[in-house]
C-alpha cells in the first residue's frame, strides 16, 4: 500500500513538474503567436477554446483573438485567428485568469460579448459578433461632378443613448471617394456621427493633394458648427449622405508656446486644441514636443476660435495657457504667442472626529473601514457651467476629483487660476461634513473657511493644509412632496432646502442642504449633520433646469441667496429636529404655491 | 576616353534637407527660390485642364509631402514656381487621369534638376483615361472577404505577369459588402487575385490565410482569367471565389551545440525561404530566441520549402548549419540545428587620400559588412562590423569559406568614403579571405579611401533627343588595381546630366542603362549597357559625355 502510494505521488510530481516546464517553455519564449494546431496528444487543461460567430449564425472567419492576461499587467499573451469554422484555440497558457478579446473587419462585439469576463485554461468561449452600422453616399462638388479620392472621415459625437463625447475622434483612417465620388464607411458602432470630406492636417497627402488646401466640408455642405449629426445603429446601413464639397480655402493659424514648456531634458509634451469660440466644439488638436515650440494648424476654416495649450510632462511644472481668441478671416494668421503659466494645486488631508458618546454612537453603523477609501474630494471651478455628458475640452478648468491616501491625504494637480469650490462625496450614511478649512493668517488665527468661501487659486499657486473635518452622527431624511390641496399639480424644478435654526451654526454653509425633488416627486437627503433645521421648498428657475445634465450651483454658496433662503423658511413654520445616526423615512411635505400666504410647505411628518 | 570640353558650370545635385515625416512647418519649404518647371499636359490630343501636378525633391524617399504643386490651366498648361535650385521629380497627380500603361512611370514621374532661376519647359506628360475593375470577393460559404485586400497584376504579350504598385492603396480594401472597386487603371490586360502567396514569410500568417486565388476562382496562375480594359473602360463582375481558409504550421524543435548536443539557449533564430537550386536563402524572418532548454518554435508557417537558422551574432561566436524543412500539411517538429564555433577576423580599418583630423575621427561611425559564400545556404549575420576609433574592428561566428568586406551603405556619413582594399600580410584579399574552420584571423588591415572628386556627366544620343519616357541609370564601378568595386549608382536628369561625388582618386568604368534609380521602383530595363572608362585624380573633377547609340551593338 505504502509503495502503492509513493509511486502515484512520484507520478504526480512528474506531471507537475512537465506541466510548469512547458507553460515556463512557452512563456520565457514570449511568444504570443500560438497557432491553433490540433495536435490530438494537447491537453486542453492548458488552452482555452472558443468559437466567433456573427449575429445570424455564421462563423467568423479569420476574426483575429488575442488572449490578455488579467489584471493590472494587461499583457497580450497570445494572438490569433478564428478557422473555417469560426473556431480558435490558444494553448500552452499557464494557469491564471484571461480575457479574450476579439475583432473582425465590419464587426463589433455585441453587447453581451463585449462585457469584461475572465476565463481560465479549459474554458470554452463564445463570441458573438454584430454588423457594424454604415455610411454612405456621394461628394459632388457646386457643378454636381463628382469629387475623386477625396479623403471622407468620420467623428463620433454621441452614443446612441445620447451621450455626447464633444471630441475630435474619428474613425482610424480616412475612406475615400472612388471615381464616382461614393464613399463608404463600415464596420461602425451605433451612436452619432459628423461626416467630413476633405483633408485633415497632419495627414499624408497621396492622391489627395488636390484637396491640401482646401477645409474640410461637413456633411451636408456645412463647417463643423453647423455641421448635421448622422444616426446609425449596428447592423443598419444609412445611405445618400452626400456631401456637397465646398473647396473652401483653408487658412492656417501658426504661433509659438513659451512658459511652463518641456525643455531638451524632459519627455513630454504640449497638447494645442482650437475650439470654435461659440460652441466649444473642437475644430483640431496639435501637438508639441522636443525642442519645437512652434505650431501650425493647417485647413481651418473662416470663423472664431479659441486656442488652448496645456502641457504634459513626465515630471516637472506643467502649466497650461489663457485661452486665446483667434479671428480667421482672409488670411493666415501668423505670429500667434500662446504662454503656459505653470498649474496650480490644493493639497490636505482630513480629519476625522469619531462620536465620543457610546449612548449616540450604538445606533451608527460603523463605517470607518471603507470610509477614507471611498471618499472623494472634488474641486469645482466655481464659474465654469460643467455638462455631465460631455466632457470639457482638454485645457478648460473642470472639476476633479482626489482620493485620500492611507494617511487621510489627498492632492489635487493641474488646477487654473480660478475660484474653485471644494466638496465631497462621501460613502455610507453614519458621517457629515463637519467644516473645510484652511489655516488663518492674521492676528485672530480663525480659519478660513472654504466651504463658504471657496478657494481663489493663482497662477502657480500651491495651496497646502486644506483640512477637510468629517464627523460621525449623520442623519438622513427622505420622503416625499404633495401638493396641499389633494388633485393639484405639483410645479416642475421643485427643490427641497434645509436651513439650519440653531443659532451657532445659523450661517454654516455646510448646514444648507438641497434635494432635487424627482420625478416621482420624491427626495432624499443624506449624511446631514444632526440639529435643527427649516424646511424651504421653491423652485428652480427655467434655465437652471434646462438640462438635467449641467452641474448645480449650490445656493449655499451665495450670501444673498442664505438670506433668501432663511427669510423663506422663517415666514413658514415646518421644522425639524435631526438626530445622530437617526433616518427619517416617508416625510410627507406638503407644497402650497407662493400665491396663498402660506409660504412654503407644511408638515405632517413622522 | 574622357572630354575635357570646359563646358558651363553644372550645378551639382543638391541634397535638400530630406523633407520626412509631418511636421507642420516644413510642408511649404524650398519655395523661397525662384526656378520654375512647366509644360503641357494631354489627354489623347486633347488639353488636360484641372490636373493637379506635384513637385516632390528626390532625394531617395518615398512618400513625401510636395514641396509645391499647380494645377493645369484651361489649356491644359501647368507652371510650378518658386522652386529654389535642386532634383525633383515631378508627377501629375490625378484619379482619373494616369501615365499609360508602363512599369517605369506608373505614377512617378520625371526627375528634373534645376538651378536658381532657371524656367524649365517643356516637361509634358501625356495621359490617359484610367480604367475601372470592379468586382466582388467571396468565400466558398458566399461570406464577403471583408478588409482583405486585392492584388493587380499586369500581362504582357508573353502572358508574363508582373505586380502593379498602385500609388492609391486604400481601394485595394475589399469592403464589407465584398466589393472592391480598382479606378484609374491604365488601358491594357491585368489578373486580380487575393490572398498570399504560398511560400511568403512573416507572423501575419498565424492562424489562417487565404492561399492566393485569382478571378474567377483559381489558384493556379496560368489558369486565371485575363481582364483586357481599354481607356476609360469600366470592368464590373470580376468576381473572385477563394477556397476555405488555409492553415498554417508550426515547426519546432532544439538548437545545440555541434560538439556536446547540449542546448544553445537564447539564441536569436528564424526561418527563411530555400531557394529552388536549394542553394541559397532568399528572404528570411527572425526575432525570437530560444529558451534555456534551446527550444525554438515557429508559427504561422505555410506550406512551401524553408530552412531553420540561428543568425550568427559575432558576440556568441557561433554560427548555423542551417536545417531544410518542407510543410505540407501537417507540423513539423524535432528539428535540430546545430551551431558551431565559428572563426574569427580582426584587424584595422585606416583612411587614406586626406590628412584631415575631423574626417579620420569618422572612422569610428563607419561599419562593414561581411559577405560569405559558401557552398550551401547561409544563415543571416545580425549585426554589422564596428570599427573603433583606433580604426580597429572584429567580427566573429563566421563559416568555413570565402569570407568579403563591405562597407555599410546605408549611412549619410559613408559619402565620400569607400572599401578599395583588404590585405593580409600584405596580399589582397578583397576578393575575398578563405576562412578554415574556427580560425582566429588578425592583423587585417582595410584601407577605406576619401576621396571628394567628382565626375560631371553628360550623355548624349547619337540620334535625336534623349527619349522622355524613362530615365537612365549610370553606375560607377572603381577598377583600378585589379579590383572591381562598385561605388555609386545615380539617374541622369531629364537633360541627361549626371553627377558621381565623393570618389577616391582611381580608374573608373561607367555603365549607363536603361532604368529608374529610385526606392522602391529601382528598376533597370532590359537592353543594351553603355560603357565608358574614365581616369580621375585626386581632388578633382572630370567631365565625361557619354554618347548613347540606341542602334549600335553592346561593348
Amino acid at each position: 500500500m505504502k509503495r502503492l502510494l509513493s509511486v502515484g505521488f512520484l507520478s504526480l510530481l512528474i506531471a507537475l513538474a512537465s506541466a510548469s516546464a512547458s507553460g515556463a517553455g512557452s512563456s520565457s519564449s514570449q511568444d504570443p503567436a500560438e497557432s491553433s494546431s490540433n495536435k490530438a496528444g494537447q491537453r486542453n487543461a492548458d488552452s482555452i477554446e472558443g468559437r466567433v460567430i456573427s449575429d445570424d449564425g455564421q462563423p467568423i472567419v479569420k476574426a483575429q483573438i488575442w488572449v490578455i492576461e488579467a489584471g493590472q499587467s494587461s499583457r497580450t499573451v497570445r494572438w490569433t485567428k478564428t478557422d473555417r469554422e469560426g473556431k480558435f484555440r490558444a494553448e500552452g497558457l499557464a494557469p491564471m485568469q484571461y480575457r479574450i478579446s476579439a475583432d473582425a473587419p465590419g464587426y463589433l462585439l455585441s453587447n453581451e460579448s463585449s462585457r469584461p469576463k475572465s476565463y481560465s485554461p479549459g474554458d470554452f468561449v463564445n463570441i458573438t459578433m454584430i454588423k457594424g452600422g454604415v455610411i454612405t453616399g456621394t461628394v459632388t462638388d457646386s457643378s454636381g461632378k463628382p469629387v475623386v479620392a477625396v479623403p471622407v472621415s468620420i467623428i463620433f459625437v454621441r452614443t446612441s443613448d445620447g451621450r455626447s463625447l464633444g471630441g475630435v475622434g474619428g474613425a482610424a483612417r480616412p475612406r475615400y471617394t472612388d471615381d464616382r465620388g461614393v464613399y463608404r464607411i463600415y464596420g461602425l458602432s451605433g451612436g452619432s456621427y459628423l461626416v467630413m470630406a476633405g483633408m485633415r492636417p497632419g495627414s499624408n497627402a497621396g492622391l489627395a493633394v488636390r484637396y491640401r488646401d482646401h477645409s474640410p466640408t461637413y456633411f451636408p455642405s456645412a463647417t463643423r458648427e453647423t455641421a448635421q449629426e448622422v444616426r446609425v445603429d449596428k447592423g443598419r446601413e444609412v445611405t445618400g449622405i452626400d456631401i456637397r464639397y465646398r473647396a473652401e480655402r483653408g487658412y492656417s493659424i501658426s504661433g509659438t508656446v513659451s512658459g511652463a514648456v518641456p525643455s531638451d531634458t524632459e519627455s513630454g509634451h504640449v497638447s494645442l486644441t482650437l475650439l470654435y469660440a461659440s460652441s466649444g466644439l473642437t475644430e483640431a488638436m496639435a501637438s508639441i514636443s522636443g525642442k519645437d515650440d512652434s505650431f501650425t494648424f493647417d485647413n481651418v476654416t473662416e470663423g472664431e476660435y479659441e486656442l488652448i495649450a496645456q502641457s504634459n510632462l513626465m515630471s516637472g511644472e506643467n502649466g497650461v495657457s489663457a485661452p486665446v481668441r483667434v479671428k480667421v478671416s482672409g488670411a493666415d494668421v501668423k505670429g500667434l504667442k500662446v504662454i503656459l503659466t505653470p498649474f496650480s494645486s490644493i493639497a490636505g488631508r482630513t480629519l476625522l472626529e469619531p462620536l465620543q458618546d457610546a449612548a449616540l454612537k450604538s445606533g451608527c453603523r460603523d463605517e470607518r473601514e471603507g470610509l477614507l477609501r471611498n471618499m472623494r474630494v472634488i474641486v469645482r471651478p466655481d464659474s465654469v457651467i460643467e455638462r455631465r455628458d460631455q466632457p470639457p475640452p482638454p485645457g478648460r478648468p473642470r472639476s476633479v476629483p482626489a482620493r485620500i491616501d492611507d494617511k487621510g491625504e489627498f492632492e489635487i494637480q493641474r488646477l487654473h487660476a480660478e475660484l474653485y469650490r471644494v466638496e465631497t462625496q462621501l460613502w455610507g450614511r453614519s458621517w457629515y461634513v463637519r467644516s473645510i478649512t484652511l489655516p488663518g493668517g492674521g492676528q485672530n488665527r480663525r480659519p478660513f473657511d472654504v466651504a463658504r468661501n471657496g478657494i481663489a487659486l493663482k497662477a502657480g499657486e500651491r495651496v497646502k493644509r486644506l483640512t477637510v473635518t468629517i464627523a460621525e452622527g449623520a442623519a438622513s431624511l427622505d420622503g416625499q412632496v404633495l401638493p396641499s390641496v389633494e388633485g393639484n399639480q405639483l410645479p416642475a424644478r421643485l427643490r427641497v432646502h434645509l436651513v439650519p435654526s440653531d443659532r451657532e451654526h445659523a450661517d454654516d454653509t455646510l448646514r444648507f442642504a438641497e434635494a432635487r425633488v424627482r420625478n416621482d416627486d420624491s427626495f432624499i437627503f443624506s449624511n446631514l449633520a444632526p440639529g435643527r433645521y427649516l424646511i424651504v421648498i421653491d423652485q428652480a428657475s427655467a434655465s437652471d433646469e434646462e438640462s438635467m445634465e449641467i452641474w448645480q450651483r449650490h445656493a449655499a454658496w451665495d450670501g444673498v441667496e442664505r438670506e433668501r433662503l432663511r427669510r423663506l423658511a422663517e415666514a413658514c413654520s415646518t421644522a425639524i429636529e435631526l438626530q445622530p445616526c437617526r433616518s427619517i423615512s416617508h416625510y410627507k411635505l406638503f407644497y402650497a404655491p407662493p400665491q396663498s400666504n402660506k409660504n412654503g410647505p407644511s408638515k405632517k411628518g413622522q | 576616353m574622357p572630354t575635357l570640353a570646359r563646358a558651363t558650370i553644372l550645378i551639382a545635385a543638391m541634397f535638400c534637407a530630406a523633407a520626412s515625416g509631418q511636421t507642420q512647418s516644413e510642408t511649404k519649404e524650398a519655395k523661397s527660390g525662384t526656378a520654375s518647371i512647366s509644360g503641357p499636359i494631354t489627354v489623347g490630343t486633347d488639353p488636360a485642364p484641372g490636373v493637379v501636378v506635384a513637385v516632390t525633391h528626390d532625394n531617395h524617399q518615398i512618400r513625401q509631402t510636395p514641396v509645391a504643386q499647380a494645377t493645369t490651366d484651361k489649356d491644359g498648361r501647368y507652371k510650378v514656381k518658386g522652386l529654389s535650385a535642386g532634383r525633383y521629380i515631378v508627377s501629375p497627380i490625378d484619379p482619373l487621369l494616369v501615365l499609360p500603361q508602363d512599369a517605369m512611370m506608373q505614377g512617378r514621374g520625371k526627375s528634373v534638376s534645376v538651378s536658381e532661376g532657371e524656367e524649365i519647359e517643356g516637361i509634358d506628360f501625356s495621359l490617359v483615361r484610367g480604367g475601372v475593375i470592379t468586382g466582388r470577393v467571396t468565400d466558398d460559404q458566399g461570406r464577403p472577404l471583408v478588409g482583405e485586400q486585392v492584388a493587380l497584376s499586369r500581362v504582357d504579350e508573353r502572358d508574363r505577369k508582373t505586380f502593379v504598385y498602385l500609388h492609391h492603396r486604400p481601394m485595394l480594401e475589399i469592403d464589407d459588402r465584398g466589393i472592391y472597386r480598382l479606378f484609374g487603371i491604365p488601358a491594357g490586360r491585368y489578373v486580380v487575385s487575393v490572398g498570399r502567396q504560398l511560400g511568403s514569410l512573416g507572423a501575419g500568417n498565424e492562424g489562417g490565410f487565404y492561399a492566393r486565388t485569382f478571378h474567377p476562382g483559381t489558384t493556379e496562375e496560368s489558369q486565371a482569367e485575363i481582364i483586357e480594359i481599354s481607356s476609360g473602360e469600366e470592368a464590373t463582375g470580376i468576381d473572385i471565389m477563394v477556397g476555405p481558409l488555409s492553415r498554417s504550421y508550426t515547426v519546432t524543435g532544439r538548437i545545440v551545440y555541434a560538439e556536446t548536443g547540449a542546448p544553445f539557449p537564447n539564441a536569436l533564430y528564424g526561418y527563411g525561404i530555400l531557394s529552388d537550386d536549394g542553394k541559397s536563402i532568399q528572404s528570411t524572418t527572425y526575432s525570437k530566441r530560444t529558451d534555456a532548454g534551446g527550444n525554438f518554435r515557429l508559427g504561422g508557417v505555410l506550406p512551401g520549402r524553408y530552412v531553420v537558422f540561428s543568425v550568427a551574432e559575432s558576440e556568441s561566436d557561433y554560427y548555423s548549419e542551417p536545417v531544410p524543412f518542407e510543410i505540407a500539411d501537417e507540423d513539423v517538429s524535432g528539428l535540430e540545428v546545430r551551431v558551431h564555433r565559428g572563426a574569427s577576423l580582426s584587424g584595422i580599418a585606416v583612411i587614406e587620400g586626406t590628412n584631415d583630423t575631423d574626417i579620420l575621427a569618422r572612422i569610428s561611425k563607419l561599419q562593414f559588412i561581411v559577405f560569405q559564400q559558401e557552398g550551401g545556404p547561409s544563415p543571416p549575420r545580425s549585426d554589422p562590423v564596428k570599427i573603433e576609433l583606433d580604426g580597429s574592428f572584429r567580427t566573429g561566428a563566421l563559416h568555413p569559406g570565402k569570407v568579403r568586406l563591405y562597407l555599410m551603405n546605408h549611412l549619410p556619413v559613408r559619402k565620400g568614403f569607400h572599401l578599395i582594399r583588404v590585405e593580409r600580410g600584405g596580399v589582397n584579399v578583397t576578393d575575398g579571405i578563405e576562412i578554415a574552420p574556427g580560425e582566429e584571423i588578425s592583423g587585417l588591415r582595410a584601407i577605406i579611401a576619401y576621396g571628394t572628386s567628382r565626375i560631371l556627366g553628360q550623355l548624349k544620343m547619337a540620334e535625336g533627343e534623349l527619349p522622355k519616357d524613362v530615365g537612365f541609370v549610370v553606375s560607377a564601378h572603381l577598377i583600378s588595381s585589379g579590383v572591381h568595386r562598385t561605388v555609386a549608382n545615380v539617374e541622369a536628369d531629364q537633360k541627361g546630366r549626371f553627377v558621381l561625388e565623393g570618389l577616391p582618386a582611381g580608374e573608373y568604368r561607367l555603365l549607363v542603362r536603361r532604368g529608374l534609380s529610385r526606392p522602391g521602383f529601382g528598376r533597370i530595363l532590359p537592353g543594351k549597357t553603355f560603357r565608358q572608362d574614365v581616369t580621375v585624380a585626386e581632388q578633382a573633377e572630370v567631365q565625361v559625355t557619354i554618347t548613347i547609340d540606341l542602334n549600335a551593338g553592346v561593348k
